[in-house]
């Protein structure tokens, strides 16, 4: 039973309290009583769902939870609460309703916003485990399939959103318009928060006696005029708020004074909240409460047939669910792996960007996976039918790069013998990925920026430019920030670049990934060397998170192949490691510094690879699978310690 | 050339039916390809029109069908601008249709090169008449939005929310395209009749200003002109002006369609 759903409904809201999240205490309290290993609370006009995983026997915690609430909202003992439980299947359809603000019982304002920070709230009280996580990614990636493909989420299904929307469809310039505020309602504060994200600027409260109407004012940075100036609210407003307080001769008075003050046809906006509304008059269009929910319902029928669609959308995350469960795959996203919550985030916001056409740079240490996340962008995108065309920057010689990367025209050049189209036109429809971006030449960085901004490349030696639509996702395994400030790199592409970037941590700070990696290599290569291994003794898994992984992920994968090879019987043992692994310490020793222990990182890396490459003879292949980096990185290093030349004895 | 003149009629009719569809469905890909439709049978009228000018070597603008298949084509092109400038579809699904009826009726009375006046075979009545034609084009979409503001109008008014509260972008938006139409019609309307002015005092030696044609066409443009000044000075906003510009496109359809057959004045050249 991996999730449980406590739909609580007061019969009267707390008062008191506001905001979608609950207290990080209640929170505590919920999931220890509960004996949840995930939860996640959110609070929506009159009803608060506890969404909790791995909960036994749900049906007894009802009583408690009840309990629970009461105290928590300093509620009265006889205070009405009913509580539904979803189970199952049930729950997670709740769950993905909920945060896409599809679920009706517990619509507001926001739901996916109000969901948002919900979730904000869990993870920072690390209530947020991988199961919570994957639905949590899955919601924000159906989230915005919704936005993209439907319009949905733009009816207004709120009294706040449906004033908003009349506000929009009769008047003009929002921005000009002022809003004049009698007396007060319960839906003010939101009615009036949604006005002012629409744009409007100016409000006027024409009295304000209490604490709710002050933060109001200072909120809103309000003015506030006398009562005796209420006459002549509608004369000077576009939009009026009457709530209880405002009498009716007075709302009469209005009518009549917006109709004779020089204004013709729909002008004045009178939304009259439980107060008798004033009789037609030229001039001002009077909606009521009743007259809103008109407008709602109406939204609610015309979006009803968007609904049936996205239902089959979320009923299609179910099944995928179940088969996410039932294959143990909770940690995979994409064919990557990891239950750190760093990699998590990383996972939740590539599903919130994949269908975006945005530019996005992947910075991380080389072998930390960065082509792996560039490829489930691209899988989870719009363009995931078109090419995905992987550009390795730094290992393209600079003279061939342009060419390859923007085409050429028959004889723009010695031995151009044909017209090439180049990697970026093989990729228009889908997305190219410029791998090692921060080693792209000067030059090319201005024509990269101009496809960027222009959408357009030339192709070597042609007259004309040529339109290009495809997505760029760049990676970098070097700080681009300090090559900017070096002035190695353009500061202008790094911007353009730079409007998305997933940090990618290295492999030792995500200690907890490493069994997890090494068990998922174990399996793939003991199926490729037909080996029966079932897992790693504890003394080399131990060897395994005392490592530092410079090769991060990459080398890991390198050492588990070669422990796989070697090794024989059931159980990889320590020794079947690389000897780097197996005895760390001989890194320094091999060199005759086993007693420094002043050597820096730097150094220690920079020794390392020498003795490597001796013990290769130069052989920069070897060498390269040795130390599990690529053999770019291995070329760059070697550069970057100026001992590119003297070493390079390559394998042709 | 009849054949192709069909054919243009039913791909209008083709592209009006995509956009009532998507209409319908408030779906933006059936709207971008009644727009690709919409693209190529301008292309396609504009190269119909060429053709009618060099087969009878003049622009076709001096019959009843030739005149109404050229309004159909400035309107469209017209409308196709303005909907590329505004990116919104709201107008298409109303127009289309209209252009479509005045295309079959265009079709229906099709005769390729015939006849005409004398008088009809000169530059200035060309200017004279393609001025006139791009005031029409405009007051038909000034038509349109006015029709559209005045059914959403309604609509929020009297509370009865449909299909045009849903669909259709906000009053303002239809008012502002309402009022620049009208405005653009009213400078090519003004200086069209003062070309035809110039013309008849040129051809006719007895000459009324007080002919029956004339006289609509005065009661057009003194429309227009009011919609413009109530606007400018006396603050008209709204359902006034709305009607306005419906009575305008009205009195502009009976002076086109209806004046010449009606009443054989000195503005009828058969």
């Amino acid at each position: 039973m991996p999730l449980t759903a406590f739909h609580i409904v007061f019969a009267e809201p707390p008062t008191g309290v506001s905001g979608p999240t609950p207290s990080t205490t209640l929170l505590e309290n919920l999931s220890a009583m509960l004996a949840a290993n995930e939860l996640i609370c959110i609070r929506l006009s009159g009803s608060l769902t506890v969404f909790a995983a791995d909960v036994q026997d749900p049906a007894a915690h009802e009583a408690s939870l009840k309990r629970t609430l009461v105290e928590a909202f300093d509620l009265q003992a006889s205070a009405k609460l009913t509580c539904s439980l979803k189970r199952e299947r049930s729950a997670i359809h709740f769950f993905l309703s909920v945060a896409t603000g599809l679920a009706r019982d517990v619509t507001s304002g926001r739901p996916h916003e109000a969901f948002e920070q919900a979730f904000a709230q869990a993870a920072e009280s690390t209530l947020v485990g991988p199961l919570l996580s994957y639905l949590h990614q899955r919601a924000v990636w159906l989230y915005e399939k919704i936005r993209l493909e439907t319009d949905f989420y733009r009816y207004a299904v709120q009294q706040e959103t449906a004033v908003r929307e009349l506000a929009e469809k009769v008047l003009e310039g929002l921005s000009e318009l002022r809003v004049a505020i009698l007396g007060y309602d319960a839906v003010f504060p939101a009615v009036l928060d949604e006005l002012a994200l629409a744009g409007c600027r100016h409000f006027e409260f024409f009295w304000s006696d209490d604490e709710v109407r002050e933060s109001l004012v200072r909120r809103l940075n309000a003015t506030v005029s006398s009562p005796e100036l209420q006459s002549r609210a509608s004369a000077i407003a576009d939009i009026v708020l009457a709530g209880k307080g405002s009498p009716v001769a007075l709302l009469q008075g209005q009518a009549r004074a917006a109709g004779q003050g020089g204004r013709k046809e729909d002008e004045v906006l009178l939304f009259a909240f439980d107060v008798s509304p004033p009789q037609a008059a030229a001039g001002v269009l009077v909606y009521t409460r009743e007259d809103l929910q008109l407008v709602m319902r109406h939204n609610l029928e015309e979006r009803s047939g968007i609904e049936a669609r996205v239902e089959t959308w979320i009923k299609d995350e179910v099944r995928n669910f179940y088969s996410w469960v039932q294959s143990e795959q909770r940690f995979e996203f994409e064919g990557m792996i990891s239950r750190s919550p760093q990699m998590q985030r990383v996972f939740e916001m590539i599903s919130r960007i994949a269908q975006t056409d945005i530019t996005v740079l992947i910075e991380g240490e080389s072998g930390t996976g960065k082509e792996l996340v560039a490829r489930a962008i691209h899988r989870l995108s719009s363009r995931c039918e078109q090419a995905f065309v992987t550009v390795n920057c730094g290992a393209i010689p600079e003279n061939l790069l342009e060419s390859e990367l923007f085409g050429h025209v028959r004889g723009a050049f010695t031995g151009a013998n044909a017209d090439n189209k180049g990697l970026f036109r093989e990729a228009d429809g889908g997305t190219i990925f410029l791998d090692e971006i921060g080693e792209l030449a000067p030059h090319l960085q201005v024509k990269l920026l101009r496809f960027l901004q222009e959408g357009e490349i030339r192709p070597v030696g042609a007259a004309r430019s040529v339109n290009v639509k495809l997505r760029v996702l760049a990676a970098t395994n070097r700080n681009l920030a300090q090559l900017v400030a070096d002035g190695d790199f353009r500061s202008d592409l790094y911007y353009r670049l730079n409007v998305i970037e997933l940090s990618l941590p290295p492999l030792r700070n995500r200690p907890d990934d490493i069994a997890l990696l090494a068990q998922r290599f174990i399996g793939k290569f003991s199926a490729r060397y037909n080996k029966d291994i079932s897992g790693l003794s504890i003394e080399a898994l131990d060897a395994l998170r005392a490592y530092h992984w410079p090769g991060n992920i990459r080398e890991l994968e390198n050492a588990m192949e070669r422990a796989v090879a070697l090794t024989i019987g059931s159980s990889l043992a320590l020794h079947n490691l690389p000897e780097t692994l197996s005895a760390p310490s001989d890194v320094g020793e091999s060199n005759g510094h086993g007693g420094d222990a002043m050597l820096s990182l730097r150094e220690l890396e920079r020794r390392h690879i020498l003795s490597t490459l001796e013990r290769f003879e130069g052989n920069h292949e070897a060498a390269s699978k040795a130390l599990g980096i690529g053999r770019t990185t291995l070329w760059r290093k070697l550069r970057e310690y100026g001992m590119g030349s003297e070493t390079s004895k390559d394998v042709k | 050339m009849e054949y192709f003149a069909w054919f243009l009629i039913v791909l209008y009719a083709a592209a009006g039916l995509t956009y009532l569809r998507a209409f319908r469905h408030k779906s933006i890909a059936t709207f971008k390809a009644g727009r690709s439709l919409l693209a190529a049978v301008v292309i396609l009228h504009c190269v119909f029109i060429v053709w009618q000018t060099i087969d009878a070597g003049r622009i076709p603008i001096a019959t009843v069908s030739e005149a109404l298949g050229t309004f159909v084509f400035v309107t469209s092109a017209l409308y196709l601008g303005l909907e590329l400038l505004l990116r919104n579809f709201a107008i298409g699904p109303f127009i289309l249709p209209l252009l479509t009826i005045m295309m079959l009726i265009a079709g229906l009375f099709f005769e390729p090169g015939g006849e005409i006046a004398a008088i009809l075979m000169n530059v200035e009545f060309e200017i004279h008449v393609l001025l006139l034609m791009f005031a029409y084009g405009a007051f038909a979409l000034s038509f349109i939005a006015s029709v559209l503001y005045l059914l959403l109008a309604r609509e929020i008014r009297e509370k009865s929310l449909g299909i045009f509260y849903s669909r259709l972008p906000s009053l303002p938006y239809f008012e502002r395209i309402a009022n620049w139409s009208a405005s653009i019609g009213l400078v090519c309307f003004s200086a069209g009749v003062l070309v035809g002015i110039h013309i008849a005092f040129q051809v006719w030696k007895q000459f009324s200003l007080f002919d029956v044609k004339f006289l609509i066409v005065y009661l057009n443009w003194l429309l227009y002109l009011a919609h413009y000044l109530g606007r400018r000075f006396l603050h008209w906003r709204g359902k006034r002006v709305a009607w306005i510009s419906v009575a305008g496109f009205l009195l502009v359809l009976f002076s086109f369609l209806g004046a010449s057959q009606l009443f054989h004045g000195a503005h009828s050249f058969k």
